[in-house]
């Protein structure tokens, strides 16, 4: 028996398939949290159950969308009175590949200011994390950074970078630490954090931001030029994180382990937040950041409000988060930033397919209706 | 002529909303961010206490007042026998449950209100376990009491308090219910205090004072009043004329002249070392009833506006509330258009719809979902007779289908004053889903029957009805129906687009869902009658195509509000899921019948099973984010997912079965 690609028992399967992943990536997301269940369920090739490997939720869609085209180039297919059917399957292929390039293609993170320290010109992934070597002396006026990925940060890897004078070897990251000291002191150890204490990765929290991440890493000067810095070095991300100094030939680096930065062409001064909250209550009726975006010298004042996004250059500003500190009266203005290429696609799709439903529906409700 | 009934029949329904004048129980509030009359105020008080917007008491022939008839006692004498006749029955609306609180009668103190739920509780607090389990303030008070000065941990509801603040969840069912129970207690004593400062508890002693701010001799003032008669003094004094000035300075010295307020003060003093405040004093801010000019600002309650020293921008409101309060103290008759300064005032300096706040009232009185209710389940009960028995064809076949169009006028003429009230879509909570999708189940089983006219879309059309109408009753038990939205939500086209299409996408699947089970019934107690099934079947499979629709566009449009509010299409969110779910299904069933895989009855089994995926789209996600340890409503509602589930299952796998079996056999 041969069964074509186009065949829609296979689309029967593929379907029944996602909406078992879609089911238990739902209920598992009270476990592991939103993150950990899409990296496992949708965004997976493989999901791994026990040592049981099953299609993951991108393979799964791959069939999918493999099934869907070669329904679409079959052959006596394009008829005119499959012209329904045919405006509602193209409409979902041109879903499932806006979907593709969104995945693949588009970055977000948070952008962070706060009436204090008012400008920002980078956002923070809210995965990724990366280590980040400052130089704070290179130019008297700039400062010169190093990143390197938490992709790279595997245990037993060597990394180091042209315009630094040390070699760093990874001895353990976690994405989820614990600090604990030590009974006697490491004779290696460097930094207030490593000489007394010592990490241990622990199960991730369920809110991906609430993982402490973590590295413990052997630094040691290039040619062993300048053996006083060698030694173990700990970097763990907390909200007051121990930051790292060390003094090379007169010149200052820092160490910090940090969310991935990216930076924009342009820069974000916030002015002022402000939430409203329903008379008498603590719910929030709305959030709005006055904002001026800094580019070559040109200032634009502009409004950020929930439901309202600053779109700019390719970018899309989102009120995500406010905070007050009730001591000080910093308030805090958090933004989600999108860089997204497949935009488009959903909106265009799915006109394409409210008008093949349309279509169907006018071409065959009333024959059905019929008694 | 049919026609005219129809519209007669709207009218007749929205008309008697609109029916009414200006009265004490629209005068406006603010409670939980919103504004509205004082009834919704005292329902939503009330459901706090009892779990109901209405009160039902008896009162005994010893005037004992009970929550139960059996609770009266027996008179002594057998001569007395005759008085257990006088045991009344008393339904008290909301309203005139909290004016005589407001007034700080002290009988209000024994009217049973208080509903426990548990008698676990009410052995704790030393109380008895009776029918119907409501207490009055008092029981409920001395209880409290009891624990807290008699049982070893002397403070125990501070503690709970202090426990739950810092670690929520730590606390098990009974001690949650315990801390519930005096929180209650808290409400329940402000809402007594909480107009104290405008009801004539002040007797002024000193004549010469009485005379200084112009009050007869003995007579009772509120504390508003007096500030207002001292304010009054006061600019009397600033008016008088120099010589009168030179008088007074003789009188009271050189000081009082400088400073005006000082003899006010003085006078204050004096009252002060005279008169009992302890009524008085008590600081709440629960009866926001003082209007401000920005909307968006907090209003004032008695206490408020004293401590603010404003008192003298509400002199009209005050006094009018003042002579309410009298009235009802006094238990004579008020007089509402006494209230029209009032309304006037309200309208034209504050810019506030005085309609709004009648219509609000009149909603609440009307019951319009209770009447829907009604119909609809007399609908399902009439068109049930009529499938059934030989009238099916005869001229009573239009008598179910009018009583559905009469009970799905109430839920419209319901959804669309909600709407009028609110100025939002009438999709923003639970609630008002189930509402609409009750709306929208039942409009296309109307429109299934104008097209078919066969009764069986009646039976549907009417048993989604009861069911979901059933349902909203639970959630409305909750609180205040008209709650104030959180920001991301607070934006009306995206809300009016999204939400309205996938909750009419709920609607369309539960119809198609229904069409399936009354097919497996049909097709397993008289499977020869294949033209009828065939038709059936059509309608599953209409059905099925716009329950898809609105399905699948209702998500997509979530996925565009998603990436319009905050940056993503796509996040994979329960909700999200959820929805995805049913078009899935949905999916799978048409390309299922395409691949030849079923045919008829399995196709009306799985669109039984999608009754599934909606309930837990709709209502099992909610569950999802909730911790083990909840108790009340949210089990219940997990029970109810589960027992609805199996339900479905057993149903649709044991026709299903059935037919199987008698196909087989043939």
């Amino acid at each position: 028996m041969k069964i074509k690609l186009s065949n829609p028992k296979i689309f029967v399967v593929t379907i029944i398939w996602l909406m078992v992943l879609v089911f238990f990536g739902t209920i598992e997301q009270k476990y592991i949290g939103l993150y950990e269940a899409q990296n496992k369920y949708f965004s997976s090739i493989i999901l791994w159950v026990w040592y049981f490997p099953l299609p993951g939720g991108m393979l799964t869609m791959f069939f999918l969308t493999i099934n869907l085209s070669a329904f679409l180039f079959k052959k006596n297919i394009w008829k005119k009175t499959n012209l329904g059917i045919l405006t509602i399957h193209s409409g979902v292929m041109l879903l499932l590949l806006g979907s593709a390039i969104t995945y693949f293609f588009s970055y977000e993170g948070a952008m962070q200011i706060t009436t204090k320290n008012k400008n920002s010109n980078f956002i923070q992934s809210y995965h990724d994390k990366e280590l980040a070597i400052i130089n704070l002396n290179e130019f008297q006026d700039s400062i010169e950074y190093t990143n390197f990925s938490d992709k790279i940060l595997t245990i037993g890897n060597n990394i180091t970078y042209s315009t630094i004078p040390f070699e760093i070897e990874i001895l353990n990251y976690c994405t989820n630490s614990k600090i604990y000291s030590l009974k006697s002191k490491n004779e290696l150890g460097k930094g207030d954090l490593a000489i007394s204490n010592d990490i241990e990765c622990i199960n991730t929290e369920v809110e991906d931001s609430e993982n402490k991440s973590a590295v413990k890493f052997y630094l040691k000067s290039k040619n062993n030029i300048y053996k006083n810095i060698n030694g173990i070095y700990i970097s763990r991300l907390s909200p007051n994180q121990n930051i790292q100094k060390i003094t090379i030939n007169n010149i200052e680096y820092v160490l910090i382990l940090q969310p991935k930065r990216t930076y924009l062409p342009f820069t974000i001064e916030l002015i002022d937040v402000i939430k409203i909250s329903h008379p008498n209550t603590q719910i929030a009726k709305s959030y709005t950041s006055e904002i001026n975006v800094l580019d070559n010298q040109q200032v634009r004042r502009q409004i950020i409000e929930m439901n309202a996004p600053l779109r700019y250059k390719g970018y899309t500003f989102y009120q995500a988060h406010y905070e007050e500190d009730q001591i000080t009266g910093i308030k805090t203005s958090v933004f989600a930033v999108v860089k997204n290429y497949g935009r488009l696609f959903p909106y265009i799709s799915s006109i394409i397919m409210c008008f093949g439903v349309l279509l169907q529906i006018i071409v065959r409700l009333p024959r059905l209706f019929k008694k | 002529m049919k026609k005219y009934i129809y519209t007669i029949l709207f009218f007749l329904i929205i008309c008697t909303l609109y029916a009414s004048s200006f009265n004490y129980s629209h005068i406006p509030i603010q409670e939980e961010g919103r504004i509205k009359p004082l009834d919704s105020f005292a329902r939503n008080q009330l459901l706090k206490f009892n779990g109901k917007t209405s009160l039902t008491i008896y009162i005994c022939w010893d005037d004992q007042v009970v929550s139960d008839i059996s609770q009266c006692s027996e008179p002594v004498f057998s001569s007395d026998l005759e008085s257990i006749q006088k045991n009344k029955k008393l339904k008290i609306n909301a309203i005139d449950w909290l004016m005589p609180i407001l007034i700080q009668d002290i009988k209000t103190l024994d009217i049973p209100i208080f509903k426990i739920e548990n008698p676990d509780v009410v052995n704790v607090i030393k109380l008895e376990w009776r029918p119907k389990s409501t207490y009055s303030y008092n029981e409920i008070n001395n209880g409290l009491n009891y624990i807290d000065n008699n049982i070893n941990n002397p403070q125990l509801i501070e503690n709970l308090k202090i426990r739950n603040s810092n670690q929520k969840n730590s606390l098990d069912l009974i001690d949650k219910q315990l801390l519930d129970l005096s929180q209650k207690r808290d409400l329940f004593n402000q809402l007594y205090h909480s107009a104290s400062f405008l009801l004539p508890n002040i007797k002024i002693e000193n004549s010469n004072i009485s005379r200084l701010l112009q009050i007869e001799d003995n007579q009772l003032i509120s504390y508003a009043s007096l500030i207002i008669s001292i304010n009054n003094l006061n600019q009397k004094i600033e008016q008088r004329s120099k010589q009168d000035r030179e008088k007074l300075l003789n009188q009271f010295g050189q000081k009082f002249i400088d400073d005006p307020n000082l003899l006010s003060d003085f006078i204050l003093q004096l009252l002060i070392q005279e008169i009992n405040f302890d009524n008085v004093l008590y600081q709440t801010d629960i009866l926001k009833i003082f209007p401000t000019n920005k909307i968006d600002n907090t209003w004032m309650s008695p206490n408020d506006i004293i401590e603010k020293n404003i008192i003298s921008e509400y002199v009209l409101e005050i006094m009018i509330l003042q002579n309410l309060f009298k009235s009802y103290i006094n238990n004579t008759l008020f007089d509402s258009s006494q209230l029209l300064p009032y309304k006037n005032n309200i309208s034209s300096q504050y810019e506030l719809n005085t309609n709004l706040l009648i219509r609000e009232s009149n909603y609440n009185k009307a019951q319009l979902f209770y009447w829907s209710l009604i119909f609809y389940i007399l609908s399902f009960i009439s068109a049930t007779i009529l499938v059934m028995s030989k009238f099916f064809n005869s001229k009573f076949k239009i008598v179910p289908f009018l009583l559905l169009i009469i009970g799905f006028l109430y839920n419209t003429s319901g959804l669309i004053i909600r709407m009028s009230i609110l100025n939002r879509p009438p999709v923003s909570t639970l609630y008002e889903s189930i509402i609409f999708v009750a709306f929208i189940a039942v409009l296309l089983a109307i429109i299934l029957e104008i097209i078919r006219r066969d009764n069986l879309s009646l039976l549907i059309g009417s048993l989604s009805g009861i069911i979901l109408h059933y349902l909203s009753f639970g959630y409305a038990a909750d609180g205040d129906t008209f709650g104030v939205l959180v920001a991301v939500l607070n934006s009306n086209f995206w809300l009016a687009t999204h939400v309205t299409t996938i909750t009419t996408g709920y609607g369309t699947t539960i119809i198609a869902s229904l069409v399936g089970h009354l097919y497996l019934l049909k097709y397993a107690w008289n499977p020869n009658n294949k033209k009828e099934l065939q038709s059936i079947f059509n309608i599953m499979l209409a059905t099925t195509f716009i329950a898809l629709f609105f399905t699948m566009f209702g998500t997509i449009l979530g996925g565009i509000w998603g990436d319009q509010s905050w940056g993503r299409f796509w996040g994979w969110d329960p909700k999200e899921n959820g929805a995805l779910l049913i078009v899935m299904w949905l999916l799978m069933m048409l390309h299922l019948k395409i691949s030849g895989w079923v045919k008829g009855p399995g196709y009306a089994l799985g669109l039984v099973l999608a009754n599934i995926t909606v309930a837990l789209a709709w209502f099992g996600v909610n569950l999802l984010s909730v911790g083990l340890h909840n108790y009340g409503f949210t089990e219940g509602a997990a029970l109810n997912l589960l027992l609805f589930t199996i339900f479905e299952l057993l149903f649709g796998s044991l026709l299903y079965i059935k037919i199987r079996i008698s196909n087989y056999q043939d």
